[in-house]
């Protein structure tokens, strides 16, 4: 039996692939959220990376069936989303960038009715399912207590637990370490990394920190559009040699790219890009996530100050 | 098994919802305040009693239960922040519509279910053996009745939730749909509103069809010309109409309210928040002054704020324009803005007004939450004071707004109906509805700064709203009408006399609730959470905060205020409740009732000084009484009362001394110093002084104002012996107070005369002296002997040539009477304006005098006044010589069109033949109380309507009066009481109207009058009542011996009233 479920599960993995063809949406007032999206993504975490207002919380939500591209397809394992918003979302987990919950209802009755919603019978079965999705979240103490009365991270990890429901194969994070704090991130970190083994998570943030953590394969969205996309590291190793340090004035290092200034320990330190060394006072460190990051946000000529 | 499954899972979440519970416990609680304060005519049966109550089931509750609970389901996941996450359920239409349409229309079913178990509940006492009647018609009217309304609530709701997913579209569809409803049940004679009348038949005919919830089908008969000529078929046409509505309305849900928006921009709380802080600006902290603009153009920019407006309008300018020339059915008036602005501002304004406010005092107050700025403003620097009174201020725009809206809503009624304008009267009745808003803003901002859960504060506003609006704090047992807030004693102004009847006390009742208000507004300054979730202050710090002592001397000039108001109210005992007054006429019935079988002295002379103030709302009477013994016994004690609510008075009885004096129930017996022989007499001197502060609106009959004052002498003045009027009748009460069940021989069971009854011990010879300001007319019963001035005021004396009915009142107005003389009596009017020889008032009172004084009896006395009143709640009222006519009816209305008679000479034909029949006859029994009255006036009616305007017109009066019957009557095929013992209005005049049309038309009126003859005779020769039965005998001995069948059918018959016309060949109700 358990074999049956593993193999079925296996076909499921192979089958269900997420595709997104020229995905275009735009709003009212011309603004052009999603100019054209490619993509392709497969099992495993999927980290979408991008500044505030780069589409990400769009494609998220055209993801989640929530939301009408204007043009364009997407496809979830030979779903038609747009036609067949019914069939991804038996399959859909969803957790939305802030979300609330019934008031007056605890959080394990709150999930076996929203369970019940999603489609899950009203028996045992839910009722285990509830119970381990409520202790892989760590809400046992809080299992009682109105959701509304949870704090933010138990109010996310509450989030991962309903989206969790019904053993979905594609997992929508939008920005699910908003306002956590450092234990509670690492948790749920953990908490992630273990369910993208077996479906599509898409991790939707605008923090490099999380992507470069928990995914293996990253894209980058701004304007609308993927700048950059790849393995992890291969987008990372992809800079190597290239990336400088520098505690001197980006004025005294003419051709290289300044990627960002942070104070350490109150001095300046700039990060630089250049395919050669830039001079004197500079120092050769390893890439990370973040300088490709900036490096692709400066050259689509969109990074924010 | 997946609907049960969907279902039970809805109440997983629903049952914990404290707004459910909440809501089923008002119905119950509503259910229980229809049972018991609409109680069915008398001798309803048990199914019709049942019948009467469900019909207020989907026109008063469901509408609101759907208002309130419609959010709670379908909007559940926009109102908490979830509607990305279910949207991405996979939720089907179908499934979602199965859910929440499903456990909505359960729990209105359970509801309606609730209304029937308390209705049955509180029936079965009165209707024993009725129990298991009720419980199948009850399930018979949930299926038919509330089942398809439910669904068609659920329906529009779904439907509405799906297109907009807001929440305040839904209140507003409840709203406009209750009102929308009300109006029309209003021209359509629903039984359901007092005084509601058909006053368009095509409407009617449509709404036998089409009325969404099968009222009017169930409560008026198919009229002949109907648009289907049978009940059950009208019925299932409409509800057959109403469900395919609802098909389309339930196929027209495209998706789910949290998938709302999907084509386009999604509102999640993300988008949504920053979509509405783009909408008034940017995220920054406003100014000082900003957030006056900021909250004026939040609301603006509201979604529901476009369909607030269309709705103002819709309520109020079709409203006024519908009713701005009605006087009464059949009659109009010539409008000016006074009446246009009258049929809303007074009514229908103030409680939207009340509504608007209560939804935009939520809009303006937690708007900062609502985008989510809470915390930024809350960190801000700015003084709570200044954001409250920001609120404050731009819910008095909003106000002032609306209010402005409702005239032009009014200007364009009278536009479209070509009426004059008067526009100093819209700055005055804009001006003075005015205050009352400002007071509601403050008090609902208030609200909102205490208390910190925001449906806990629109809770708490709510019921403000409907204390203030509703006869629920009286029907709780708070009847001080300083318990409805913000209410004022100012009602509409009078064509006459404008708002002189209520604008004196409308200032001390504003002082009051300002104080009130502004006090609660110093405390909600003070704890005002600034739309945090915790409280910004601690209460004990209030003895530091200057705020307390604003607090303390606003409460100490709102007692004092209070006190004032309340001191005038109770001494001029208008703080009595029916329940109070209910209790005290038991008691009295319990201690004093042996005082009816004791002989006691009549009343034969009623010797009166009075001096009216009008300008000082005074009246000082003093009166002597000449009591005589006209019994065949000596008398040792004598039963004096008087009214314990009425103000302090000294009462001295000659030869006499107070044995025993009871102040709770304003009862003496006087023990005379030696019995009173038969034929001795002893005089009763009373004197009393009455103010009227004006804290109340007028209302009659005691009325003291400079343009109109009225002295009901008859109410104020002592009264000898048991007083067998003041005996409860009603059977619920007789049971609350404990009293034994009342066994009233009815009319048709007086095979003789009782012994209990007599003529002369009503009746007295009336003189009076009275004075008033000068240029004014001071009017009593009897012949006007003398009139001189002394001291700066006019003085009239009167003096009645006989004795009369002893019901003396006294007025005083600014008008002088004109005369007219009809045989020996003059009819005097007392009115202002010109009147013509041809007025109705003139025609139908002198017509009626000259044709009774000669077909049935003399008039007793020389005079009959005609008396022109402010319109006070009467349309006609009826004292011995004095007659008393609306205003607005008696000078100001004609005959609309195609009305084929004219109610003006009707009502003045009527109100005469009260000289004769209720003052001369019909008087002396306390068995007696309608036919010899009210139906014997009906049939005076219909001989001088075709006298004066023909037989067509008699006919109209028929017309008129078999629609009003056929109005108020559920079921045409009921038995009937015998119409001599019939107390209903419906009974005693309009089938009395049609009985006397039927027997005019097989009799003729030579046997009517010779039986009036017979009676009027009798009485005055015998002294004795004259009776329903003596008229019946009497009529059959001057009629033919074999229309006896006919006689007895009619007058005495329990047949339906349709079963009876029909075997006499005259004309069926319906």
């Amino acid at each position: 039996m358990h074999g049956r479920r593993e193999a079925r599960k296996l076909i499921e993995v192979e089958v269900f692939v997420l595709q997104i063809r020229d995905l275009v949406k735009c709003y009212p007032g011309g603004v052009r959220a999603l100019g054209g999206i490619d993509l392709t993504v497969a099992n495993g975490m999927f980290g979408l990376l991008g500044p505030n207002g780069a589409g990400k919380s769009s494609l998220m939500r055209i993801l989640a069936g929530l939301q009408l591209p204007d043009q364009g397809s997407v496809h979830f394992g030979g779903i038609d989303i747009v036609a067949q918003p019914m069939e991804l979302r038996r399959r859909l987990g969803y957790l939305p960038q802030s979300f609330g919950a019934y008031p007056y209802i605890g959080c394990r009755a709150l999930l076996r009715h929203m369970a019940v919603i999603k489609g899950l019978p009203d028996n045992t079965a839910t009722a285990q399912q509830v119970d381990q999705l409520i202790e892989l979240t760590n809400l046992e103490q809080h299992a009682s207590r109105p959701v509304t009365t949870f704090s933010g991270g138990m109010r996310q990890r509450f989030g991962i637990a309903q989206a969790l429901l019904g053993d979905p194969a594609l997992l929508i994070l939008d920005e699910p370490t908003a306002g956590l704090d450092p234990g509670e991130r690492l948790r749920l970190y953990n908490l992630l990394s273990q369910l993208s083994a077996d479906r599509v998570v898409l991790l939707s943030t605008h923090i490099v920190d999380d992507a470069e953590q928990l995914c293996s394969e990253v894209a980058i969205i701004a304007g609308g559009q993927i700048v950059a996309r790849g393995m992890t590291e291969q987008l990372v190793q992809s800079l190597d040699g290239c990336i400088w340090q520098s505690t001197e004035e980006a004025s005294r290092a003419p051709g290289a790219v300044l990627l960002n200034t942070a104070y350490l320990r109150g001095k300046p330190v700039s990060r630089y890009h250049s395919e050669g060394s830039p001079g004197t006072g500079f120092a050769p460190v390893p890439p990370t996530l973040e300088d490709r990051y900036f490096l692709e946000l400066l050259r689509r000529g969109a990074a924010e100050c | 098994m997946l609907i049960r499954l969907r279902l039970a899972n809805e109440w997983r979440i629903l049952w914990r919802h404290p707004l459910v519970w909440l809501a089923l416990a008002g119905v119950g609680g509503f259910s229980a305040v229809l049972a018991i304060g609409s109680p069915a005519p008398v001798g309803s049966d048990a199914g019709e009693a049942l019948l009467r109550l469900n019909l207020f089931v989907p026109t008063f509750i469901l509408p609101f239960l759907a208002g309130a609970l419609g959010p709670v389901f379908f909007l559940r996941e926009a109102e908490h922040d979830m509607r990305e996450i279910v949207g991405s359920y996979p939720l089907s239409v179908r499934d979602w519509l199965v859910m929440r349409l499903g456990s909505f229309i359960v729990l209105l079913l359970t509801a309606c279910l609730l209304a029937q178990i308390v209705f049955i509940g509180l029936l079965a006492p009165d209707h024993p053996g009725g129990l298991s009647t009720m419980v199948l018609h009850s399930a018979g009217w949930l299926l038919l009745l509330h089942a398809p309304a439910c669904l068609l609530w659920s329906c529009v709701l779904a439907r509405l939730s799906s297109s907009t997913g807001h929440a305040g579209f839904l209140y507003l569809a409840a709203g406009i749909g209750w009102l929308a409803y009300m109006a029309v049940a209003s021209v359509t004679g629903t039984p359901l509103i007092a005084g509601s009348m058909v006053i368009s038949l095509p409407l009617q005919q449509a709404m036998l069809v089409f009325d969404p919830y099968g009222v009017t089908a169930l409560s008026s008969p198919v009229p002949e010309g109907g648009i289907l000529q049978s009940r059950g078929l009208n019925i299932a046409a409409g509800r057959l109409f109403w469900l395919l509505v609802c098909v389309w309305l339930v196929r027209g849900i495209g998706d789910l309210p949290s998938r709302a928006g999907r084509k386009s921009q999604i509102g999640g709380p993300a988008t949504a928040r920053s979509g509405k802080t783009d909408s008034i600006g940017s995220r920054r902290l406003p100014g000082r002054l900003e957030h006056l603009r900021l909250h004026l153009r939040y609301f603006r920019r509201d979604r529901v704020f476009p369909l607030l407006i269309g709705a103002w309008f819709l309520l109020l300018g079709p409203e006024a324009y519908s009713g701005i020339d009605y006087a009464e059915p059949l009659a109009r008036i010539v409008p000016g803005s006074r009446d246009a602005l009258n049929r809303v501002m007074w009514d229908v304004l103030p409680m939207a007004a009340a509504f608007l406010l209560l939804y935009a005092a939520d809009r303006i107050c937690r708007m900062y939450g609502a985008l989510g700025m809470q915390e930024l403003v809350a960190a801000s620097p700015y003084r709570s004071w200044a954001l409250v009174m920001h609120q404050v201020a731009s819910l008095w725009i909003i106000s002032a707004v609306f209010l402005a809206l409702a005239g032009f809503a009014v200007l364009l009624a009278q536009i479209a109906a070509q009426s004059p304008l008067q526009p100093m009267e819209y700055l005055l009745q804009l001006g003075l509805s005015f205050p009352q808003m400002a007071l509601f803003c403050v008090l609902f901002t208030a609200v909102h700064a205490i208390v910190r859960l925001r449906f806990v504060a629109n809770l708490l506003n709510f019921l403000l709203v409907v204390l203030s609006f509703s006869s629920l704090a009286p029907a709780l047992g708070f009847g001080h009408p300083l318990w409805r807030p913000l209410a004022t004693p100012l009602m509409q102004p009078d064509h006459y006399w404008g708002f002189e009847g209520s604008l004196a006390g409308y200032m001390p009742y504003l002082l009051f609730w300002a104080a009130v208000c502004l006090a609660a507004l110093s405390i909600g300054i003070f704890a005002f959470h600034r739309n945090m979730a915790f409280a910004q202050v601690r209460w004990r710090s209030i003895m530091r905060s200057p705020l307390l002592v604003i607090f303390a001397v606003l409460i100490g000039a709102a007692i004092w205020q209070g006190k004032t108001i309340h001191n005038n109210l109770r001494s001029e005992g208008l703080l009595v409740s029916a329940e109070q007054r209910a209790a005290q006429r038991a008691g009295y019935e319990r201690i004093y009732s042996v005082w009816a079988q004791k002989p006691q002295p009549a009343v034969a002379m009623v010797r009166s000084l009075v001096d009216i103030y009008p300008d000082e709302n005074r009246v000082h009477l003093r009166t002597t009484m000449q009591l005589v013994n006209r019994t065949a016994q000596p008398i040792e004690q004598v039963l004096i009362g008087r009214g314990p609510s009425i103000g302090p008075a000294t009462l001295s009885f000659e030869g006499a001394s107070v044995l025993h004096a009871d102040q709770a129930l304003g009862q003496q017996i006087f023990k005379l110093n030696r019995p009173m022989q038969p034929g001795e007499s002893a005089n009763l001197r009373f004197e009393i002084q009455l103010d009227q502060s004006g804290f109340a609106p007028a209302s009659m009959p005691l009325v003291l104002r400079p343009s109109f004052s009225s002295v009901p002498a008859y109410a104020i003045l002592p009264v000898v012996g048991f007083r067998r009027e003041l005996t409860l009748r009603d059977p619920a009460a007789r049971r609350s107070q404990g009293l034994p069940e009342l066994r009233l021989t009815p009319p048709s069971r007086l095979w003789q005369t009782p012994a209990a009854g007599s003529v002369a011990g009503n009746e007295a010879v009336i003189e009076t002296i009275i004075s008033t300001k000068r240029a004014h007319s001071a009017i009593a019963q009897g012949e006007l002997i003398r009139k001189w001035q002394d001291g700066g005021r006019d003085f009239f004396h009167y003096r009645t040539s006989g004795p009369i009915r002893n019901m003396a009142a006294f007025y005083s107005v600014p008008w002088q009477s004109r005369q007219w003389q009809v045989g020996s009596t003059g009819l005097q009017v007392y009115a202002p304006g010109k009147f013509g020889n041809n007025n109705p008032n003139i025609l139908g009172a002198s017509d009626t005098l000259a044709w009774l004084d000669k077909e049935v009896a003399p008039y007793p006395g020389k005079d009959l006044r005609m008396i022109m009143v402010p319109e006070l709640g009467i349309s006609g009222f009826a004292l011995p010589q004095t007659i008393l006519i609306s205003g607005r009816l008696g000078m100001r209305a004609q005959p609309e069109r195609g009305a084929g008679f004219n109610q003006t000479y009707r009502r003045a034909a009527h109100e005469t033949a009260h000289q004769w029949f209720g003052h001369m006859i019909g008087h002396g029994l306390a068995e007696e109380r309608g036919f010899l009255i009210e139906s014997l006036a009906k049939y005076a009616e219909l001989v001088m309507v075709e006298k004066r305007y023909g037989e067509d017109a008699m006919q109209s009066v028929v017309t008129f009066e078999r629609d009003r019957y056929r109005q108020s009557r559920l079921n045409l095929e009921n038995q009937v009481a015998p119409l001599i013992d019939a107390e209903e209005d419906e009974d005693m005049y309009s089938r009395a109207t049609m009985v006397f049309a039927c027997l005019r038309k097989h009799l003729g009126d030579e046997p009517i009058l010779a039986a009036l003859r017979q009676i009027a005779d009798e009485s005055r020769k015998t002294g004795r009542p004259a009776t329903s039965l003596g008229f019946i005998k009497a009529f059959k001995t001057s009629s033919e011996p074999g229309d006896a069948e006919l006689i007895e059918a009619m007058l005495l018959g329990t047949q339906s009233v349709n079963a009876v016309f029909k075997r006499h060949g005259c004309r069926p109700v319906g």
